[in-house]
């Protein structure tokens, strides 16, 4: 069988792909093909043109449904042509495909033209009437150049659906959450299904069913023959009536044997599920309370910081702070400056005046030092100006004695002119002297005020990086800040959780007398059919016994085999899971465990993650459960029977989206050992604020051997829908 | 899995050396087309009509006349 490579995809007028097919081309290789988008930028305008070609529908993400193409061809429509077409033109809008298979390279088109029969509001579907949807193939011989249309409608669906056949499409069509549907692991029969599906065991199984019914028939021939041989007539009817009850009641005993074997299946994969939503559930309680302490926290460090910057005012007039001041000490430098230069003019002014040389003055404001304090000056033969000693009879003692025994200063007023404002500019020195320390500390104060806003900012986003980071983990096991009825859901879980116990039990219960009641019954039958044997009599022809005992080998070689490859299989899936597991989940620090399939008696594959001793692991986030289940169907799709990869190519619209960012490397790492060509569109790795507008983990995927092709969509956000246009980078 | 990747499956079965008594050898070299022992014929009846998608009954015929039932 060959490998389906998709060689370009092409859009026209589709949705956001304003333009012809040669504005918008995507030309993809063998390998990883990245087509990286922003929100709105046409990542599933592009999912949806695949949809178109495949099933004929687009996907409504609005209203979550699909829709008919044929329905919605008013909606498909590129705004931006709608608006640019004059009544009575017609636009055209199309989608075309070019796939190779090992011999040929088909060419895949459908398109529709829509006329504008209105003036008006272009984006009103009454000024519009779309025909009918065409559809083109064409192909050519790898070998040639020349493509042939191909005219039968018959082989134009089958090159369509040729490009993914339609049972495998749920493995290489995926779209966000679908992942969870690719495998449900719920249902009991789920992983068997997909088994099914991507390996051959299914051709064994039939072989199952056409041996047991060949071994019916030929039972039925043999007892037949038995009965036409026998001597006692009547008896012989007896047994094979007896026979026939006691086969019913084996086949009826071993359905409610089966049945219950189902529910009991179902019901320990349902409490195996639930023990991880318990945990999940725990885990998304306790994320929960943290946020929400996170807020608490984050409130009041708010309100305080608030406080702080609604109060700076106070600073400018509180006597404490005095910020009104700011900047003035040079003011009062300045001011004594001045003082000091009127002392001086007024000394020469009186000398002039012949005033008595005894007479004492100093340049101190009067009446400080206190007279007291001199006194004590003196006695204690300390300055208490500048600290230093003065002892008695020395000079700055001296000083000081001179200091307090000064003229009062009612009398050297007296003896100056009047309008004299020693006085008046002393006191201003005095009073000043207060404010004066203060000024010296504004600037420390606003420093300090200055590093307090800072602190609370530095611990406001603290906080919310904490907030932040719960939020992730709460993500992670599955939770949504947002949501509302989680608390519920979370609250049911426990009662589930107890009804499956419950059932669990009685299962185990109703199993033992099953299989009492089924070895009886085999015991009986064994019985009566010896008893026939004895009555069919002993000129039988040989081959009809030879025949039912051939058969009823044969029943056994084909049931033996089919446990051995299902066996065989099982192994291989389990070695190859585990092998994508590890490499998809290598980008997180959490230990993700080890992945164990096993079969039931009820023909059900069953699916657990353990420990290195076995143990099971719960409690997984959403990450790993969709990671589980990729894994999985990655395995399923390497251990096919002789074939390691897949044959068609995987499209996959925001895949990253479900996985959560620790899986992403992984992801794209790991897609390339299954699928020969995989297209993945994904806004994970865009980041508009880099001039690349890729992350940093999307430049580091560019580079790359293994890409085949990379792409990035940007749209103008400034403009208006009408105005949208999906522009292509090609980056390789 | 082909018709002759299935036969050979089938024929691992250790059934074929404990109670038909083919040699490791024997079941080594059969093919699906070479004549053998009544129980590999039947297994390549049964595994070509699958093939071949004939309805059971009829391969069930096909069967009664290769044993000659009547």
């Amino acid at each position: 069988m060959s490998v389906n490579i998709i060689n370009s995809i092409y859009f026209e007028n589709f949705y956001n792909y304003y333009g012809s097919y040669e504005n918008n081309t995507y030309n993809f290789k063998e390998g990883l093909n990245i087509v990286v988008a922003d929100n709105g930028a046409g990542k599933s305008k592009f999912f949806n043109g695949i949809l178109w070609l495949l099933k004929d529908i687009v996907y409504d993400s609005e209203l979550n449904k699909d829709d008919k193409v044929e329905d919605v061809t008013f909606k498909i429509i590129s705004d931006k042509a709608k608006d640019e077409t004059s009544l009575g033109d017609s636009v055209r809008v199309g989608v075309k495909l070019s796939y190779q298979d090992s011999k040929f390279e088909y060419i895949v088109e459908k398109y529709f033209y829509s006329k504008r029969i209105e003036e008006g509001n272009p984006l009103h579907e009454k000024c519009w009437k779309s025909e009918a949807i065409e559809q083109e193939v064409s192909k050519r011989d790898l070998d040639l150049k020349t493509f042939h249309q191909v005219y039968s409608l018959e082989d134009q669906q089958r090159i369509l659906d040729n490009i993914i056949l339609k049972g495998l499409q749920p493995y290489a069509l995926l779209q966000g959450e679908e992942i969870d549907n690719m495998i449900d692991f719920s249902t009991k029969d789920s992983l068997d299904k997909a088994i099914n599906k991507l390996t051959n065991i299914n051709r064994v199984k039939e072989l199952v069913e056409l041996s047991d019914y060949l071994l019916r028939r030929s039972d039925k021939d043999f007892d037949s023959m038995r009965k036409h041989h026998t001597k006692n007539a009547n008896e012989f009817d007896e047994k094979l009536e007896k026979k026939e009850e006691l086969v019913s009641d084996l086949a009826k005993n071993e359905k409610l044997l089966q049945a219950t074997i189902d529910t009991l299946n179902s019901s320990k994969e349902e409490r195996s599920n639930l023990l991880n939503s318990i945990t999940n559930s725990k885990k998304r309680s306790e994320f929960r309370n943290k946020i929400s302490e996170f807020e608490k926290e984050k409130l009041i460090l708010s309100k305080e910081y608030e406080n702080l910057l609604n109060n700076i005012n106070s600073y400018f007039f509180n006597p404490e702070y005095s910020w009104l001041l700011m900047n003035l000490d040079g003011e009062m430098k300045t001011f004594s400056n001045i003082r000091d230069e009127f002392l001086e003019k007024r000394m020469k002014r009186k000398l002039r005046n012949e005033l008595p040389t005894d007479i004492f003055t100093t340049v101190l404001p009067d009446g400080s030092p206190d007279f007291v304090s001199l006194e004590k000056m003196i006695g204690q033969e300390i300055c208490f100006v500048c600290g230093r000693e003065a002892k008695k009879g020395s000079d700055e003692w001296l000083y000081m004695k001179k200091v307090k025994d000064r003229p009062k200063p009612d009398l050297l007023k007296e003896q100056l002119s009047k309008n004299d404002f020693k006085d008046f500019f002393g006191d201003i020195q005095i009073n000043a002297q207060e404010y004066y320390r203060k000024i010296i500390g504004i600037n420390e104060s606003v420093k300090q005020l200055k590093s307090k806003a800072a602190k609370y900012e530095n611990e406001i986003r603290e906080v919310l990086k904490k907030k932040e980071q719960a939020g992730e983990e709460l993500f992670q096991f599955g939770g949504s800040s947002t949501s509302n009825n989680e608390k519920d859901k979370d609250k049911n879980i426990l009662e589930s959780y107890a009804n499956a116990n419950q059932r669990i039990g009685q299962c185990n219960i109703e199993i033992v007398k099953y299989k009492k009641e089924i070895d009886n019954l085999k015991i009986s039958i064994d019985n009566v059919d010896k008893r026939i044997s004895e009555l069919g009599g002993s000129d039988l022809p040989k081959e009809y016994k030879e025949t039912t005992e051939l058969l009823t080998d044969i029943s056994k070689i084909i049931g033996n085999t089919k446990d051995r490859i299902f066996s065989e299989i099982l192994t291989r899936l389990e070695t190859n899971s585990n092998k994508h597991f590890q490499n998809l989940t290598a980008g997180n620090n959490v230990d993700g465990g080890i992945l164990k399939l096993s079969k039931t008696s009820g023909e059900t594959v069953i699916l657990e993650v353990v420990d290195k001793s076995g143990n099971p692991i719960t409690g997984l986030s959403e990450g790993f459960q969709r990671m589980k289940k990729l894994a999985v169907v990655m395995a399923i799709i390497s251990s096919r029977y002789n074939k390691q990869t897949f044959d068609y190519p995987l499209i996959a619209d925001a895949p990253l989206s479900a996985f959560g960012k620790g899986f992403i490397e992984g992801f794209f790492n790991e897609v390339p050992n299954v699928f020969n060509q995989s297209i993945i569109l994904v806004k994970e790795l865009y980041d508009k604020e880099r001039e690349s507008h890729l992350t940093e983990t999307g430049e580091r995927i560019l580079k790359k051997s293994e890409i085949g092709s990379f792409y990035l969509n940007e749209i103008e956000e400034n403009k208006s829908q009408i105005e949208r246009e999906t522009k292509i980078i090609c980056y390789k | 899995m082909t018709a002759n990747e299935l036969f050979k499956e089938l024929l691992r079965d250790t059934i074929f050396s404990e109670k038909y008594n083919f040699s490791e050898k024997q079941l080594e070299k059969m093919g699906m087309h070479e004549p053998s022992k009544p129980i590999v014929e039947l297994l390549k009846l049964i595994i070509q009509g699958k093939e071949n998608n004939i309805p059971y009954s009829s391969i069930y015929n096909q069967i009664k006349k290769f044993q000659k039932i009547k």
